[in-house]
């Protein structure tokens, strides 16, 4: 029993039968496999080769008896092994021109603290016009003057004015749910539905959807070329290529295979049988006969006979799975493909799709598959889409308050009891946002402290909150008069 | 089972500049910002630009901390930091 489990682990950490039989056969625990030594490993009949391959597989980083030399092969194997090489992407961020980072050197000199963008609307301006050193000085001195004063002071209750300014436009959003997004018969949720789900950071989006770009510039104005990538891209079941019929008399099923859908989806009659076979309870029942396939019921029964039927329609052929659609439209003068469903990591695997480009409505996905720092950039992104999209403008820096919240923990939070007003370390904080009872009454069974130290615990109290002047507090000295002094 | 990623993630529009920073760079942001390690937004080990950058620069450990270089639409170029936590 215990032996079997092993092997299955060995089997899962991706090692070959015959290794894992000669090394069942020494070793019980995959714990004694990794701090066995080579020898122990060569006893068991295994040879050099493999034994790397055991160590690479189960992470075991280094082996205390090494001989000299090999161990430069071995640190570069595990880098070697997946045969794809990974550089750093340079071209990421946008470089400044000469003029910019001339002003840039200048803004230093003068011990201003401008961000880019401010230098580069100014560069834009006044570059290529005569203007004498003096006089850009003085520009740069007025834009650091103008910049500081718009810039936030200390202690602003930026959270506060964040959520009002994000609420209030959401108050005038449309409770409409569907709209098309430019796409024929594609739907995808907007307005305040839309909003609700990006910042409770729900798994899955109601409509997810997707758009491909490809990655050759001759393929993407080809329309045929982009059509077939399309349609490998798209699920398709039995029941889109063929019609199915039911023979009573002769208690079988018929799958007529279409010619022409069949040319549309790159498929032949043979493929479609291959895979009718391969369902569960259908293995040999399946019989092709020029365009129709044949599957005969082995017991004559209506239910089975029904059953199978449903089976056959729904199998997949080919496809990328939860893309139930996609559509091709001309965006620009390329031509870009728009998927109802949505599945962000096996459609970055199709080769010819863009890997730079190719983006998901499910932010859970992007945060899946490229990591938290694109979950936060999509949020904003999605976000101020939607609010856009409304006719409703709110300042981005407030969606990307929120977005820098929700993704602050590494991964993506809810705004919400479950997420970041739940993790709230006031207990009235918390007590003031949701379910009042439970958190004033696990507060008191555990002994919680409140420092006071937010907003809400203070209005409750009573007390200025700490945010502006509440934040500041004065301490007063008085001068202890002298005795001779009246 | 680790999933060896098939592509390179930072390659990605949506994704920016990530860079790990030494321990001498990491202490001087520190000091710079005047905060303390577990003050920083943090980034799992187990997230995708992550695991490329392990392939770039080796073994990344509980702690480090990634330099983050984004376009912004009102900075233009913002950079931030996170700490690579569990």
């Amino acid at each position: 029993m215990a032996k079997k489990d092993f092997e299955k682990a060995l089997q899962r950490k991706g090692l070959d039968n015959p290794t894992i039989v000669k090394i069942s056969a020494k070793f019980n625990k995959i714990d004694e496999v990794k701090s066995a030594t080579k020898v122990q490993l060569t006893e068991a009949g295994l040879d050099e080769e493999a034994i790397e391959k055991i160590y690479e597989l189960l992470g075991v980083k280094k082996v205390k008896k090494v001989v000299g030399g090999k161990k430069g092969s071995k640190k570069a194997e595990p880098v070697e092994e997946p045969k794809m090489d990974f550089k750093m992407p340079l071209d990421k961020v946008k470089q400044q021109s000469d003029y910019e980072r001339k002003l840039t050197k200048m803004a230093q000199d003068l011990k201003l603290k401008l961000p880019r963008r401010v230098v580069s609307t100014i560069a834009s301006r006044i570059e290529g016009i005569e203007v004498p050193e003096a006089k850009v000085k003085a520009i740069l001195k007025k834009a650091y003057e103008r910049y500081v004063e718009h810039s936030m002071d200390a202690n602003e209750s930026a959270g506060i004015i964040a959520a009002q300014s994000i609420g209030e436009p959401g108050t005038q959003m449309t409770m409409r749910t569907f709209h098309y997004a430019g796409v024929a018969e594609i739907n995808v949720t907007l307005g305040l539905p839309r909003l609700i789900e990006i910042v409770d950071a729900r798994r899955v989006p109601s409509t997810p959807m997707m758009n491909i770009y490809l990655s050759d510039e001759n393929d993407r104005k080809d329309r045929e070329k982009v059509k077939r990538i399309a349609s490998r891209i798209e699920t398709t079941t039995v029941g889109e290529i063929a019609d199915i019929e039911t023979d009573m008399t002769n208690m079988r099923i018929l799958v007529k295979l279409d010619e022409h859908r069949l040319e549309q989806h790159e498929l032949t009659p043979e493929e479609v049988h291959a895979r009718i076979s391969k369902l569960r309870g259908l293995k040999t029942l399946a019989e092709l006969q020029d365009n129709v396939i044949v599957i005969n019921s082995e017991e004559p029964s209506f239910k089975r006979l029904q059953n199978i039927v449903d089976l056959v329609r729904d199998a997949k052929i080919k496809g990328v799975d939860q893309i139930v659609r996609a559509i091709i439209k001309k965006t620009g003068d390329e031509y870009v493909i728009y998927t109802e469903g949505s599945n962000l990591r096996d459609v970055l695997n199709v080769p010819e799709v863009d890997k730079r480009r190719t983006s998901t409505n499910s932010i859970q996905e992007i945060y899946d598959v490229l990591g938290v720092e694109a979950a936060r950039q999509s949020i904003i992104d999605e976000a101020y889409k939607t609010l856009d999209e409304q006719g409703l403008t709110v300042d981005i820096r407030h969606i990307m308050l929120v977005s820098d919240l929700m993704t602050a923990d590494g991964d993506v939070k809810a705004i919400g009891r479950h997420g970041i007003s739940g993790r709230k370390s006031s207990v009235l904080a918390r007590a003031a946002f949701e379910i009042t009872a439970a958190h004033l009454l696990h507060a008191a069974l555990t002994g919680e402290e409140d420092h006071l130290d937010g907003v809400a615990e203070n209005i409750i109290v009573g007390q200025p909150v700490t945010l502006g002047t509440g934040a500041v507090n004065l301490v007063y000295t008085p001068v202890r008069r002298g005795l001779n002094n009246d | 089972m680790v999933e060896t990623p098939q592509f390179n993630v930072l390659e990605h529009n949506l994704v920016p500049e990530h860079r790990l920073l030494s321990d001498e760079e990491a202490e001087a942001v520190l000091s710079k910002l005047k905060v303390s390690k577990d003050q920083l937004p943090k980034i799992r080990k187990s997230d995708a630009c992550i695991k490329i950058l392990e392939r770039i620069n080796g073994e990344i450990k509980e702690g480090s901390i990634i330099q983050i270089t984004r376009n912004s639409k009102t900075a233009e170029v913002a950079v931030g930091y996170r700490l690579v936590r569990g």
